[in-house]
C-alpha cells in the first residue's frame, strides 16, 4: 500500500530529526523515566487504549515498564532513520480546512488529526498554554497552520512520515545528514517488499508496532490500520517490537505478506520496582522475593506508627503488636528472628536516607511508658509506595544492614503532577477501646467472703473480689461512704473516653520539561482514649528534581517532623499505670468513686489506702501524672547525577537524618508512692550522615545480552550523643531541674563510621534469563583495624520460562528464581578495646580510675553471620488473572553475638564472642488475582501466608540455655524467656502442672495441685505462621477493600490473667466459691484428688504475686496466641473525572475507614493476644495492656 | 564545564569518604580513657582501696568474708544470727564474696598495672610496687581457697585467657617469693615518685615498699614453715637481709574516712559493725576469755557493751558503750537465738541479756574510719620470733616476741586508740612482764600475740591458726547437721564459687580433683598439713 515513497528532501529532514531525538534521548534515557515515558504516551496515545488496559492503572504502568519502554523507544525511534516506505506526503502540500473559537492549540491538533490522519506528537507541558486561538473558516496548508500557530513560541515541527513532532527549537539539530557521522549506519540495499497486518490478540490492529529488519537499518512502523509496508531481504528476519507487548521475530522466508498477532507482555514482564541502593530494577530480573505495596494501603485505614499497618500485608514479615498504646513501639521480623539476643529489625531506607526504627526505650516489668520508635515520625500521605527486600539476596547490597531485610520507602514526587497540583487529605477517626474483659461479676468486693464495712476494709480489698454474692446489701467504700453492692462493669466505659484522630494533609506538586516538585504538609491532632493523653504532629516534606542541563540532574528531597506526645501510658506494673488502676478495681468498686482524685492537701486519694500506695488512683495519673516526649526529625538527601553516555553515569548522594528528642516525665506533689514527686528530663541526637557515589552501567551487547552494573562507595557516621538528669524534688509542686535534691548530669556518647565499597552486575540473556552478582566490603570502625573489613556477596537468577519455553496460553507468565547471599547485622561500637573511666569514688579528695567494664573487649570481634539460600516460582495465568507467588528460604546466622559467662578470675565476668547460632526456613505464598472483572465490577482478592520454622542451634560449649533480658521479664511467678538449644526461638518458660503418666494434674495433701520439679518450657512466643487476606470489590465508584489479618503459632504468658485470678476477678475463679474447689486430677499416690480447697486460697495459690503460699504454675496463664482479626475495611467513592471534567477539581474521593473492625478467632481470655509488653527480642508475655483500640472514621481526599 | 561537574561530583564524594583513616581512634569511647592517656597509678590506688574488702561500699567481701566466716571461725567474734562461720554452715554466695570481689576487681586492676608498665620509662616503681601488691592480693586468696588462677588470672583482656588454670599453691608460692625478690630489688630510690598521694598506703615511698616486700616476704614463707621448712628457712633469711618492718610507721594501712553513708572508701567491716550489722556479731568468749586470762590491758579498746548495740550509728539511741575491760563478757560460739535449737539463753553463765555482751569496740574498730591493716611490724616480729625459735633466723625469740607484742599495743594508736606512745609502751611491758616469753611455750605464745594483733584482719588471723594451729580453739559441734556442715571441725579452706564449675568446668574440676574432701570447706590446702 505503498503510495508515498519518501523524497530526497525529506531525508535530511528526517535525519535531522531522528538525530534530535537520539540526542534527546541520551539525556532523558532510565534516570527521566517519568519525561519519556509521558512523551511515549503522548506518541501512542491511540495505541494504548486499544491494549485494553486498566485505566486506573495506565499511569502506574507507564510508571513501571520504565527500563523497558525506554529499550524499545530506542528502537522504536531508530526505526524512523530507516524508513524507507513511508506513505506521507509533506505536510506544506496537505490542506485542511479549519475553523477555531477560543480553543486550545491541542483542540487544534485533534481537528486537523480528524480530518487528515496525520498525527500530532507533542508534549502536553509545552503547547497546553497555547490556547484562546481564533481562526475563521480557512483552508490552509499545515505547515502555514503550524506557522502561524508557533510563530510566538520556542516551539517548532518536524513531519515524520503521518506524524508531526512539536518540540523546541533548541532541540533541532538542522543540518545533520544521514551522511552525518554520529549516525553509524548505512541504508540497505531494498531486496523486497513485505506487507501485512498486525494485530493483537483480540484481533483489534496496531499502530506503530516498529518493524525491522534483523541486522539492518531498515525499518517500519504500522500505521492505524494495522497495516505495514517493508523492504526486507526473502531470508532475512523481520522483528516486530512494540511497547507492552512481546517482541517477535519473524522469518520472511520468501513471502511477501505476514500477518502477525502480537502478544500482549504481562505486567510481570514490564514491572519495574526500586531495589537495594535505589537501584530500579525489572522485577523479572531479580532472582530474589520482594514486595511492594502502594502507599494507599497505608493511608485510609492509618495508624500512628507506620509498622501497625503493615501487619498482614506482605508474606513473611510480621509485625509484633505491643499492648502499649498507639504510640507505642512496633517490631517488625522478616523471615524471623536472625540474632539470639537482640536486634533482628529491619532496616528502613526513605529516599535513599537510612533510616533506623530507633526504639526510643519501652517498659519493662516495672511499668514505665513504652517511648515507641521513629516510624511514627513517618506520615503515610507522603509515601507513594513501600518495597520490602526480604530476602538477604535483596538487601546484600546494604552489606552489613542488610541481614534483617531492607524497607524501601518511596515518597511521592511532582513526576505525575500535570502542571501545578494540589491534593488536600483528611483524615479523621474516631477511637473506642475494644474492651476485653470478660470479669465475674456474681462474687463483690472483698476477702474470704466478707465485704467491706470500713473504710480499712474497703481500701485492703480495692483490687479484691473475694467477697461474698452481690447482694445489693450496703456496703462502705474506700471514702467511708455507704453504697450499694452492686457489680460496676462500667469502669472502662466511665474512664475511658472517645479520641479523635484528625490528620489533615496538603500537596502542591508541579512539573515542567526541567523538573518536578512535591512539597507535602501535614499536621495530625490526636487525642488518646486515655484522658489528657494525645498527639500533635506536624510535618513538611519535599521532592523536587532538576535538569542541571541535559546530562546532569539534580534531586533533592527534604523532610522535617515535630512530634509532641503527651502522657503516653505506663503500662505493666501499677505505679503510674491507669490501665491496672482500672482493669483490677473490685467488681463492685465504681471507678467514680475515685474523682476528684487528691485530698485537700493535693495529695492522691489511693484506691487501697495507705497500705497499698503503689495502687494509683487513675483519675490521679491523668490529673497531675505529666509525661511529654518531643521529637524533631530532619532528613535530607542531594543526589547529583551526570550522564556520560545513554549507558553509563556516575551519581554523588549526601544524606543527614537526624533524631532529636525530648523527655520530660513528671511524677507529681502527692503521690502515694513518691510523695515529694520526682522529675526526670532527657535529651538526645541520633544523627547519621552518609556520602556515596555511584557509577551505573546500563548496556545491551546486541539483541541477545544486556549488561545493567553498579560500582559505588558509601561513607557512613553514625553519632548518638544524649544527656539526662533527674531524680526526686525538694519543694512540693515545683517541676524544675534545680528542684530536684540532687541532679547529677549524665551524658551518654557514642560514634561509629563505615566505609564500603560495593558493586553489582546484572547480566541479562534475551530477556528470559538473568543472573545478578553483587559484592559489598564493608571496613567498620567498631572493628579491630586489622580485621574490620567483611565482604558480603550475593548470586542470584532468575529464569523467565514463559518467555524462553513454549507454554499453553493460559499461562501469561512463568519465572523460577533462585539466590544465595551473606549478610550481617553489624557491632555495637567500643567492644574491641579497653578503656578506663573514672569509678565514681571520692577517696578524700583522690579520684578512682580504672576498667570499668566487666565485660572483656574482643578485639576479634565481628559482626554476626547471616546467609540465606531462597528459591522461588512465580506465575500468573488467564492473562494475569491468577498471579502465584512462592518461596522457600533458608537462612542461617552464625557467630552471632552473644555475652558468653567466663571464669571472673579472668577479671572479668563476660566475654562478647561470635558464637551462637541459629536457623529460620520458611515458606512463602501469595495467591492474588482478578477471578471476576467486568465493566463494572471488579474484585481483586490477594491472600498471602508465611510460615517461619526457627531453632536455636547452638549457644556456647556446654551451655544449654540462655535467658534473655534481664531474666525475669514477668510481674506474677517465675517467668522466663529462655534460647533453647535445639528448640524454636524465644521459649516461654515456667512451672507447668506435674502430671502423672495419664496427663492428669497430680495434687498435694492440701489439695493443691504441684507443679513440675524444674522451669519447663511451655512455647515459643513468636509466631509461627503469619499473613493475610485481603479483598478489593470495585463497583462503578464504588471501592470496598477489607483485610484480615492471622497469626498462628504462638504462646502468651499473660500475667494480666494470672493477677486477675489471683484477686478474684477471673471468670474460673467463680468455680468452687461456694464449698470448696477441688482440682481436678489425681493425689500423688496416684487416686482421684477429693480434697476441697478454700477457691481463694487454690487461685491464690497457683497465681498469686510470688511469695509465701504461693506456687505460682504459669502452664495455667499460658494462652496460645494465636488470633484472626478483621483489621481494615474501608468504603470509598471517587467521584468520576468525567463528571468534574469542567471543574478546578481533578478528583475526590470519599472513604469510610474502620481499623480493628472485629476479632474473629482469639483465645486469649480478658485481653488482645497481641498484647507484648515490649517490642524487644522478649515476646510472649504481657501485663496491663493497653486496651485494644477500633477506630472508625473517614477520609477525604480531594484533587485539584 | 562538563569535566568541572565530574570532578567536583567526585571529588565531594571521596573527600568525605576516603579521608577517615583513624578508625581506630574513632572507636575510643570519649566517656571513657584509653590506655594511653590513663594514669596507671590511678589503677594502682583502686586495687588498693578496693583489696580492703568494701567493694560496693556495702562490704560485699568485707562482711560476707571477714565478719560472717572468718572472723566467727578463729573465735574472734560469735554471733547468735549467723551459723556460717559461727557454725560451720555453707553459704555459696558468702563463703566465695572475696573471690567474687577480687578478682574483677583488685586483681583485674592491679595485673593491668603490671602488664602495662613493665620496661616503661619512668614507671619502673610503679611497676615493682604493683608486683609487690599483687603478690599481697593473691596470697590473700591462695590463702584462703588454696590452688587458685594465679598465673593466668586477671588476663582475659591483656592475654586473652578466659578461662584461667588453676596453679598449684605450691607454684604460686614459689613464685611470689621470686617476685617479692625481684621487685623489691628493683625498687630504685632515685626514681621520680609517680605515684604520690595516689598510693593511699605509702605514698609513693620506696623505702617503705621495700620493707612491705620484705615483711610479705616473712608471712610468706612462714606460711610454709609445715610444708617446707627448708625454704621457709632460706627466704626469712633472705627477708631479714631486705630489711622487713620494724616500727609501727611502716605498717601498711589503708586509711578510711568517716562517711556515714554506704561508700567504698569506708571500712567496710566497721561501717557495717555500726550499721547494717549493727548489733549482730558479739566478741566471742574465747577471745575475750583470752584477754581476761592474761590481764591484757588491750581489752578495754578491743570490746565494749553497748546497751542497744542494733541501733544503727547516726540515730539518736546509737552509742558507744561501755569500754570497762572488767564489765566484758564474750559470747559462746555456736549458739542461737532464743527459742533455736541451741538458745543463747542456755549458754553456761548467760547474763540474762545478749546486749550483755561484748561488742566490738566503736572507738577504735567499728567505725567507717577504722584503717585496714593490710600487713604490720608487728606481725612480721612475731614471725621473725618464730624464725628466731625455730633457729632459722639468728636474733633472740624473746626479744622479738617483746618487740612483736609492744608494736600490737603501740599500734593500736593507729586504730583511734586513746593512749599514747610512751603508755602503750608501758603497758605493753607491764603486760610482757605478767605474760613472760617461755622457749618453751614459745610458738604457742607468738601464734597466740598474733591472734590478738591482727583483729579484724580475720583472714590473716585465720590463715596463721591453721598454720600454727595456735590459740588452740575449742570447735562448735551444733547439733543439726544440715547446718553444721563439717561435722563439728573447724573449716580449713573457704571453697570455690560453683559458678566456676560451669564457666570453667575443666581448670575447676581438676583443681578440685586435687583437694582431699573435694571443694569444701574441710579440705586442707598445701601449706596446712596437719
Amino acid at each position: 500500500m505503498c503510495k508515498f515513497r519518501l523524497q530526497s528532501a525529506h531525508c535530511t529532514v528526517l535525519n535531522s530529526l531522528v538525530n534530535e531525538f537520539l540526542i534527546n534521548l541520551k539525556h532523558t534515557k532510565i534516570m527521566n523515566l517519568l519525561s519519556v515515558t509521558d512523551e511515549h504516551r503522548i506518541l501512542f496515545k491511540t495505541t494504548v487504549k486499544k491494549k485494553n488496559l486498566p485505566e486506573k492503572t495506565t499511569i502506574k504502568y507507564f510508571m513501571r515498564i520504565g527500563i523497558v519502554t525506554t529499550t524499545l523507544l530506542i528502537v522504536t525511534s531508530a526505526q524512523l532513520l530507516f524508513a524507507k516506505t513511508l506513505k506521507s506526503q509533506s505536510i506544506n502540500k496537505v490542506e485542511v480546512t479549519i475553523s477555531l473559537t477560543n480553543e486550545t492549540l491541542i483542540q487544534a491538533f485533534k481537528k486537523i488529526e480528524d480530518s487528515t490522519g496525520y498525527h500530532f506528537m507533542y508534549r502536553k507541558d509545552e503547547v497546553k498554554n497555547i490556547r484562546n486561538l481564533n481562526l475563521p473558516v480557512t483552508r490552509l496548508s499545515i505547515e502555514d497552520f503550524l506557522k502561524i500557530a508557533l510563530a510566538k513560541t520556542s516551539l517548532t515541527y518536524k513531519q515524520v512520515k503521518d506524524q508531526i513532532l512539536i518540540m523546541h527549537s533548541k532541540n533541532l539539530i538542522p543540518n545533520a545528514t544521514l551522511d552525518d557521522p554520529k549516525i553509524p549506519f548505512a541504508i540497505d540495499a531494498v531486496a523486497n517488499v513485505v506487507k501485512g497486518k498486525v494485530t493483537d490478540d483480540k484481533g483489534d490492529p496496531l499502530m506503530g508496532v516498529s518493524i525491522r529488519v534483523k541486522n539492518s537499518n531498515t525499518g517500519a512502523f504500522t500505521d492505524k490500520s494495522g497495516n505495514y509496508t517493508i523492504d526486507a531481504p526473502a531470508r532475512g528476519t523481520l522483528v516486530f517490537s512494540f511497547v507492552g507487548f512481546i517482541t517477535q521475530e519473524i522469518e520472511v522466508a520468501n513471502r511477501s505478506e505476514i500477518d502477525i498477532t502480537l502478544k500482549a507482555e504481562s505486567k510481570e514482564l514490564s514491572e519495574v520496582v526500586v531495589t537495594a541502593l535505589g537501584i530500579k530494577r525489572q522485577v523479572k530480573s531479580l532472582g530474589y522475593s520482594t514486595t511492594e505495596i502502594p502507599g494507599s494501603n497505608l493511608t485510609e485505614s492509618r495508624t500512628a506508627n507506620l509498622a501497625n499497618a503493615l501487619s498482614g500485608q506482605i508474606a513473611g514479615v510480621s509485625v509484633a503488636g505491643t499492648g502499649t498504646g498507639p504510640n507505642g513501639s512496633t517490631r517488625i521480623t522478616i523471615r524471623g528472628n536472625t540474632s539470639l539476643t537482640g536486634g533482628g529489625t529491619p532496616l528502613y531506607i526513605i529516599d535513599g536516607v537510612p533510616f533506623g526504627a530507633d526504639n526510643q526505650g519501652s517498659s519493662g516489668k516495672w511499668g514505665g511508658p513504652d517511648y515507641g520508635d521513629a516510624l511514627s515520625t513517618i506520615n503515610p500521605d507522603d509515601i507513594e509506595s513501600i518495597n520490602v527486600l526480604k530476602g538477604v539476596a535483596g538487601s546484600a547490597l546494604y552489606g552489613y544492614r542488610g541481614g534483617n531485610g531492607v524497607i524501601v520507602i518511596t515518597t511521592k514526587s511532582g513526576s505525575q503532577s500535570k502542571g501545578i497540583g494540589v491534593e488536600v487529605n483528611n483524615n479523621t477517626t474516631f477511637s473506642n477501646i475494644i474492651d476485653e474483659r470478660d470479669f465475674q461479676y456474681s462474687y463483690g468486693q472483698g476477702s474470704n467472703g466478707i465485704k467491706p464495712t470500713t473504710i480499712e476494709s474497703a481500701q485492703n480489698t480495692a483490687t479484691s473480689s473475694w467477697g461474698p454474692k452481690i447482694d445489693g446489701s450496703t456496703v462502705t467504700d474506700v471514702l467511708g461512704n455507704s453504697v450499694p453492692y452492686v457489680a460496676h462493669k462500667d469502669n472502662f466505659k466511665n474512664f475511658y473516653k472517645t479520641g479523635v484522630n484528625s490528620q489533615s494533609s496538603i500537596s502542591l506538586s508541579g512539573k515542567n520539561t526541567n523538573g518536578n516538585f512535591r512539597l507535602g504538609i501535614t499536621n495530625v491532632n490526636s487525642s488518646e482514649v486515655v484522658p489528657k493523653a494525645g498527639t500533635e504532629q506536624q510535618g513538611i516534606n519535599f521532592n523536587s528534581n532538576y535538569n542541571l542541563t541535559p546530562q546532569l540532574h539534580l534531586s533533592f528531597t527534604a523532610s522535617y517532623m515535630h512530634e509532641k506526645v503527651k502522657n503516653r501510658p505506663w503500662n505493666s506494673d501499677a505505679p503510674g499505670s491507669v490501665i491496672a488502676s482500672t482493669y483490677f478495681l473490685a467488681s463492685t468498686f465504681n471507678v467514680r468513686t475515685l474523682n476528684p482524685s487528691a485530698d485537700a492537701n493535693g495529695d492522691e486519694i489511693l484506691p487501697g489506702g495507705p497500705t497499698n500506695i503503689y495502687f494509683d488512683n487513675p483519675y490521679f495519673i491523668t490529673d497531675y501524672f505529666k509525661n511529654t516526649t518531643e521529637r524533631d526529625r530532619y532528613t535530607g538527601n542531594i543526589t547529583l547525577r551526570y550522564d556520560f553516555t545513554n549507558w553509563l553515569s556516575l551519581q554523588g548522594q549526601v544524606s543527614r537524618n537526624s533524631l532529636l528528642a525530648d523527655l520530660t516525665n513528671i511524677v507529681p506533689y502527692g503521690t502515694g508512692w513518691q510523695h515529694s514527686g520526682s522529675l526526670d528530663v532527657s535529651s538526645s541526637n541520633n544523627r547519621e550522615l552518609d556520602a556515596s557515589f555511584m557509577f551505573e552501567i546500563n548496556k545491551k551487547f546486541g539483541t541477545d545480552f544486556s549488561v545493567h552494573a553498579n560500582l559505588g562507595g558509601n561513607h557512613e557516621d553514625n553519632l548518638y550523643k544524649a544527656a539526662s538528669t533527674g531524680g526526686g524534688l525538694d519543694l512540693p509542686y515545683w517541676y524544675s531541674v534545680n528542684n530536684i535534691v540532687n541532679h547529677v548530669y549524665n551524658v551518654d556518647f557514642s560514634e561509629y563510621k563505615v566505609n564500603s565499597f560495593y558493586g553489582s552486575a546484572d547480566l541479562g540473556y534475551k530477556d528470559y534469563l538473568f543472573v545478578t552478582f553483587t559484592g559489598r566490603n564493608d571496613w567498620f570502625s567498631t572493628l579491630n583495624p586489622k580485621t574490620n573489613n567483611i565482604f558480603y556477596p550475593s548470586i542470584s537468577g532468575s529464569f523467565v520460562f514463559s518467555e524462553a519455553l513454549h507454554m499453553p496460553s493460559w499461562i501469561t507468565f512463568g519465572k523460577l528464581r533462585a539466590s544465595w547471599a551473606k549478610s550481617s547485622g553489624g557491632t555495637s561500637p567500643y567492644n574491641t578495646a579497653l578503656s578506663y573511666s573514672n569509678l565514681g569514688v571520692n577517696y578524700n579528695g583522690i579520684i578512682f580510675s580504672g576498667i570499668d567494664q566487666s565485660t572483656v573487649p574482643n578485639a576479634l570481634l565481628k559482626p554476626i553471620n547471616i546467609k540465606e539460600t531462597e528459591v522461588g516460582i512465580s506465575m500468573s495465568f488467564f492473562n494475569s488473572r491468577l498471579n502465584v507467588d512462592a518461596a522457600v528460604y533458608n537462612k542461617r546466622t552464625d557467630d552471632d553475638i552473644l555475652n558468653v559467662s567466663i571464669s571472673n578470675t579472668s577479671g572479668y565476668e563476660s566475654s562478647l564472642q561470635n558464637i551462637g547460632k541459629l536457623r529460620n526456613r520458611g515458606l512463602e505464598l501469595l495467591l492474588s488475582g482478578t477471578p471476576i472483572k467486568t465493566k463494572n465490577f471488579s474484585w481483586n482478592p490477594s491472600f498471602n501466608i508465611a510460615f517461619n520454622d526457627s531453632k536455636v542451634l547452638f549457644l556456647s560449649p556446654g551451655v544449654s540455655s540462655l535467658i534473655l533480658g534481664d531474666g525475669d521479664p514477668a510481674r506474677f511467678g517465675n517467668f522466663s524467656i529462655k534460647q533453647i538449644v535445639g528448640q524454636e526461638y524465644g521459649q516461654l518458660t515456667g512451672f507447668a502442672y506435674k502430671r502423672d503418666a495419664h496427663g492428669n494434674k497430680i495434687f498435694g495433701p492440701d489439695g493443691l495441685p504441684i507443679r513440675t520439679d524444674d522451669l519447663v518450657s511451655l512455647g515459643s512466643g513468636v509466631y509461627k505462621t503469619t499473613g493475610g487476606f485481603s479483598n478489593d470489590f470495585k463497583y462503578k465508584n464504588f471501592t470496598l477493600s477489607t483485610l484480615l489479618d492471622f497469626k498462628f503459632g504462638a504462646k502468651v504468658y499473660s500475667v494480666t490473667n494470672a493477677e486477675l485470678a489471683s484477686i478474684g476477678l477471673h471468670k474460673n475463679t467463680l468455680a468452687g466459691r461456694e464449698g470448696g474447689y477441688v482440682g481436678k486430677g489425681v493425689t500423688q499416690d496416684g487416686k482421684v484428688n477429693t480434697i476441697s480447697v478454700d477457691a481463694q486460697t487454690y487461685w491464690q495459690s497457683i497465681s498469686g504475686e510470688s511469695g509465701e503460699g504461693v506456687d505460682n504454675i504459669e502452664e495455667e496463664y499460658t494462652y496460645d496466641a494465636s488470633f484472626i482479626k478483621l483489621r481494615n475495611v474501608s468504603l470509598s467513592y471517587t467521584i468520576s473525572q468525567a463528571r468534574l471534567n469542567k471543574s478546578f477539581v481533578k478528583g475526590v474521593t470519599i472513604s469510610l475507614v474502620g481499623r480493628n473492625i472485629a476479632v474473629l478467632l482469639k483465645h486469649t481470655p480478658n485481653i488482645d493476644p497481641e498484647s507484648n509488653l515490649t517490642s524487644t527480642v522478649e515476646q510472649g508475655v504481657e501485663y496491663n495492656p493497653y486496651p485494644p483500640i477500633r477506630q472508625l472514621g473517614f477520609n477525604v481526599n480531594v484533587k485539584f | 564545564m562538563k569535566n568541572k561537574f565530574i570532578y567536583i561530583l567526585i571529588g565531594c564524594v571521596l573527600f568525605s569518604w576516603g579521608c577517615d583513616k583513624n578508625f581506630e581512634q574513632l572507636n575510643v569511647n570519649p566517656n571513657s580513657v584509653s590506655g594511653e592517656i590513663i594514669q596507671f597509678e590511678k589503677l594502682f590506688s583502686t586495687a588498693e582501696l578496693f583489696s580492703a574488702g568494701n567493694s560496693d561500699g556495702h562490704a560485699f567481701d568485707g562482711e560476707r568474708g571477714n565478719l560472717i566466716y572468718c572472723s566467727c571461725l578463729i573465735q574472734h567474734l560469735a554471733t547468735n544470727g549467723y551459723s556460717y562461720g559461727d557454725k560451720y554452715n555453707f553459704n555459696e554466695e558468702y563463703i566465695t564474696a572475696n573471690w567474687e570481689a577480687l578478682y574483677p576487681n583488685a586483681i583485674k586492676q592491679i595485673v593491668d598495672v603490671v602488664h602495662n608498665t613493665k620496661d616503661k620509662e619512668g614507671k619502673t616503681n610503679l611497676y615493682n610496687i604493683a608486683r609487690i601488691y599483687k603478690v599481697y592480693l593473691f596470697q590473700f586468696l591462695t590463702d584462703l581457697y588454696g590452688d587458685i588462677p594465679y598465673s593466668e588470672a586477671g588476663q582475659a583482656y591483656t592475654g586473652g585467657i578466659l578461662l584461667p588454670k588453676y596453679d598449684k599453691q605450691q607454684d604460686i608460692y614459689a613464685d611470689m617469693l621470686k617476685e617479692l625478690d625481684e621487685a623489691a630489688t628493683a625498687l630504685d630510690d632515685n626514681a621520680p615518685n609517680s605515684l604520690g598521694d595516689q598510693d593511699i598506703i605509702y605514698g609513693g615511698d620506696v623505702t617503705l615498699w621495700k620493707k612491705f616486700a620484705y615483711s610479705e616476704m616473712v608471712r610468706i614463707a612462714m606460711r610454709m614453715s609445715k610444708v617446707a621448712p627448708d625454704d621457709a628457712k632460706t627466704w626469712v633469711a633472705k627477708a631479714v637481709a631486705g630489711g622487713a618492718m620494724t616500727s609501727n610507721d611502716d605498717n601498711a594501712l589503708i586509711l578510711h574516712y568517716a562517711v556515714n553513708d554506704a561508700q567504698v572508701s569506708n571500712n567496710g567491716s566497721g561501717w557495717e559493725l555500726i550499721n547494717e550489722e549493727a548489733g549482730q556479731f558479739k566478741m566471742s568468749k574465747t577471745f575475750i576469755d583470752f584477754f581476761k586470762s592474761h590481764n591484757d590491758p588491750r581489752l578495754h579498746f578491743y570490746a565494749t557493751v553497748s546497751p542497744d548495740p542494733g541501733a544503727l550509728n547516726g540515730t539518736a539511741d546509737f552509742n558507744f558503750g561501755d569500754t570497762t575491760s572488767s564489765i566484758q563478757l564474750g559470747m559462746p560460739n555456736g549458739y542461737d537465738n532464743a527459742g533455736g535449737l541451741v538458745p543463747i539463753t542456755g549458754a553456761p553463765n548467760f547474763p540474762g541479756d545478749v546486749n550483755d555482751y561484748s561488742i566490738v569496740n566503736r572507738y577504735t574498730f567499728a567505725k567507717s574510719e577504722a584503717p585496714t591493716f593490710v600487713l604490720t611490724a608487728a606481725e612480721t616480729q612475731l614471725l621473725l620470733a618464730e624464725a628466731a625459735q625455730r633457729g632459722w633466723i639468728s636474733g633472740d625469740a624473746a626479744t622479738l616476741y617483746d618487740d612483736g607484742v609492744t608494736l600490737a599495743f603501740s599500734q593500736l594508736i593507729q586504730t583511734g586508740a586513746n593512749w599514747s606512745e610512751s603508755a602503750a609502751e608501758a603497758a605493753a611491758a607491764s603486760y610482757l612482764a605478767q605474760n613472760p616469753y617461755n622457749a618453751g611455750t614459745g610458738i604457742q605464745q607468738i601464734n597466740e600475740q598474733y591472734w590478738v594483733a591482727v583483729f579484724m584482719d580475720e583472714y590473716e588471723a585465720f590463715a596463721n591458726w591453721r598454720r600454727s594451729g595456735y590459740p588452740v580453739l575449742t570447735p562448735v559441734n551444733y547439733p543439726n547437721p544440715s547446718i553444721n556442715k563439717t561435722g563439728g571441725t573447724i573449716p580449713r579452706r573457704l571453697t570455690y564459687p560453683l559458678e566456676e564449675a560451669s564457666t570453667n568446668p575443666e581448670n575447676y574440676n581438676d583443681a578440685v580433683s586435687r583437694l582431699a574432701n573435694g571443694n569444701t570447706m574441710t579440705s586442707r590446702m598445701w601449706w596446712d598439713t596437719p
